[in-house]
């Protein structure tokens, strides 16, 4: 899965976890620019994502996250392994 | 050196023991758990967990770093009397220099630390009016802010001190003369940085308190409490840190970052060091429900009190919560209420331990027309009520009407609480302390009625929103919003919205603006959330950006929240039952 689908995927995961609508997420979207993507529904985005794409995201590296596009390539990184 | 005169041992406990429980002594002022001789320098006070490392925190360690604070404090000039703030990460430098603080006479409060995501520039500017009123005294922060601050606080009255040249202090200090009826600290309340209010406490109010909430407790030697609660908040701060400190009763401490993205956390730490109480605010235990995994391997049998506090408790969500984790040994009767408040130093009513809070099932037409509690019949519509609990010994509350008289049991109005525990008044608002504060009633501005002894709590006469425990009041957030450029002044409301998967209120702005091309559209939503995020720490729903003239007004003229709330939420459902289909 290249870095287009990861950031498809990820997008369609926060969507439907925040149940914002039709928003688009981009590599420069921050949390802020989301409606109801707090830090509550940050935690159930991040169990989505581990689940959807069989990965662990570790606590450390997620608490330094500011961007969609940072957060798809810690995905990438962990899925290249 | 010398021990402080004032802080001798040799006091005797002036309030209903500690020690009656066998938790530990009653001291005459906090300090005595600090300075007195009857503790071991290496009885542990604190587990200190975060970033997967452990740090214990020895009674010596206490000792030894708070005095270096106090040296360091009064060599840059800070007088007794004066107040310290304190703006540091969550880390043991916290406990140090908040007692360092009261070692050297000086008064201490914490201050919520900036995120990452706050606008340095809004955050430190927005301190300017809270500083002013303090007049004088001290900041304590770190090196990395120094410059910031005197970017953006130029006439800043306070001396700024650096937590990193305090580690490096000798941990000798000159005693001061500290009283019980001295002000201990300061909590400040949450919401707009500006106009929080800084509710001062006497060691007298926190030692009668905790004296107080220890017994009701039935605090025990074999009590070990867990917590991720900031320290910035009464439930943290009291509950956590000098209810653990003055009855010796260790503490396990997470970092409340640290908990939010990985609940579990918390579980861990109760099974490894065995729990018995933790202090929860409602929709922490809503997060625990939906983020525990089911395969996570809990034991939470240790525990023998989880204690619902600083939002509204509901029923439904002790319910869920057992149902979830009955598995791990969490039962009904392990639920407990606590209604709590800064004025009254921490809880003004428990539920008894070791059986379920009463829940009543009143009559909703009774309740809503009449403001009374009557038990619903079998036909009538009903609505619960959940206990609060007994007020603790020492306090009294009373319910009383618009004209502060007294009502009769099951009849809703004011909860208003005396005591001797209570506040000394709003630091340096003479004012504000008399209009809450008359013939030793504070008056709570929230709503209730007793019956047979209990206290429940059913609003606010306020427009008082509490989003996941901490407090924020709709017209101080309106009045940022009305400030943001491009907004119509005068044109927003603020509303709390109840989410009862998040078992929490949220906040929705609605603002009217003649922005029309959605790139500016989008630049104000951001400058709106910009603003409350620096300067209210608030983390909003949603900013709905509207055209003019969508707002709806009530029939006296005035903006209602409630109604546009519920056109908001309206547009919200027609918006989200849109495909979504987007990249």
């Amino acid at each position: 899965m290249n870095r287009d689908h990861l950031l498809s995927e990820t997008g369609r995961i926060i969507r439907e976890t925040v149940q914002c609508g039709p928003v688009a997420i981009t590599r420069a979207t921050r949390a802020m620019d989301v409606r109801g993507w707090d830090s509550l529904s940050h935690t159930m985005i991040l169990m989505q994502l581990e689940d959807g794409f069989g990965i662990q995201l570790p606590m450390e590296r997620v608490l330094t996250l500011g961007t969609v596009g940072e957060l798809v390539d810690l995905i990438a990184e962990l899925k290249a392994g | 050196m010398p021990e402080p005169k004032e802080l001798s041992a040799a006091t005797a406990p002036r309030a209903a023991s500690v020690a009656d429980s066998g938790a530990g002594i009653s001291p005459e002022t906090i300090l005595t758990a600090l300075v007195g001789s009857a503790l071991a320098d290496q009885e542990v006070f604190c587990e200190f967990l975060q970033a997967g490392k452990q740090t214990t925190i020895r009674y010596g360690d206490l000792r030894r770093e708070a005095r270096r604070y106090a040296h360091y404090f009064q060599r840059n000039g800070v007088r007794p009397g004066e107040v310290v703030l304190i703006i540091l990460r969550h880390s043991p430098d916290l406990f140090y220099s908040f007692l360092g603080a009261m070692l050297a006479g000086a008064i201490p409060s914490f201050m919520p630390y900036p995120t990452s995501k706050q606008d340095p520039r809004l955050y430190w500017s927005s301190h300017q009016q809270l500083f002013a009123r303090i007049g004088s005294g001290a900041l304590l922060t770190y090196t990395e802010n120094l410059t910031a601050l005197r970017t953006h606080l130029p006439d800043l009255p306070l001396r700024v001190l650096a937590s990193e040249a305090a580690a490096r202090s000798p941990a000798e200090f000159t005693a001061q003369p500290v009283a019980p009826g001295d002000i201990a600290f300061l909590q400040h309340s949450s919401g707009t940085t500006g106009l929080k209010k800084g509710v001062a406490l006497s060691h007298a109010a926190v030692l009668t308190q905790v004296a107080s909430y220890a017994r009701t407790l039935q605090l025990s030697g074999s009590d070990r409490i867990v917590s991720w609660l900031p320290l910035y908040h009464d439930m943290g701060l009291i509950a956590c840190f000098l209810l653990p400190l003055i009855t010796h009763t260790p503490v396990v401490m997470l970092d409340a970052f640290e908990w939010v993205v990985n609940p579990t956390l918390l579980f861990d730490a109760i099974k490894l060091h065995r729990g018995s109480l933790c202090w929860l605010p409602n929709f922490a235990f809503h997060h625990l429900c939906r983020t525990v995994r089911p395969t996570a391997r809990l034991d939470l049998s240790s525990m023998r009190a989880w204690i619902n506090c600083s939002e509204p408790c509901r029923a439904e969500t002790f319910r869920l919560f057992v149902n979830r984790f009955a598995g791990a040994g969490v039962k009904l009767q392990h639920l407990q209420v606590c209604y709590a408040m800064a004025e009254t130093v921490f809880a003004v009513t428990q539920t008894p331990p070791a059986r379920p809070p009463r829940t009543l099932a009143l009559n909703a037409d009774v309740f809503r027309s009449q403001r009374r509690a009557d038990f619903a019949d079998d036909d009538a519509p009903q609505q619960s009520a959940l206990s609060t609990g007994v007020p603790l010994p020492g306090l009294q509350v009373r319910i009383v009407d618009e004209h502060r008289q007294p009502l009769p049991d099951s009849h809703v109005g004011e909860i208003a609480i005396a005591g001797d525990c209570l506040f000394s008044g709003y630091f340096r608002l003479p004012e504000e302390t008399d209009r809450k504060l008359s013939d030793g009633w504070y008056h709570t501005g929230d709503l209730g009625f007793l019956r047979d002894g209990e206290l429940y709590v059913t609003g606010r006469k306020n427009d008082l929103i509490i989003v996941h425990g901490r407090n924020y009041y709709a017209h101080e957030l309106e009045y940022l919003v009305n400030q943001v450029p491009g907004v119509h002044p005068g044109r927003c409301v603020a509303t709390g919205w109840f989410k009862p998967e998040i078992g929490s209120e949220e906040i929705v702005i609605i603002a009217e603006t003649d922005a029309v091309a959605e790139i500016d559209r989008l630049q104000l939503g951001q400058a709106v959330k910009e603003s409350l995020l620096a300067r209210a720490g608030l983390t909003v729903f949603d900013v709905h950006l509207a055209s003019a003239g969508w707002l709806v007004k009530t029939t006296s003229g005035k903006l209602s929240r409630v109604e546009n709330l519920n056109k908001y939420l309206a547009a919200l459902a027609e918006a989200q039952a849109q495909p979504a289909a987007l990249p």
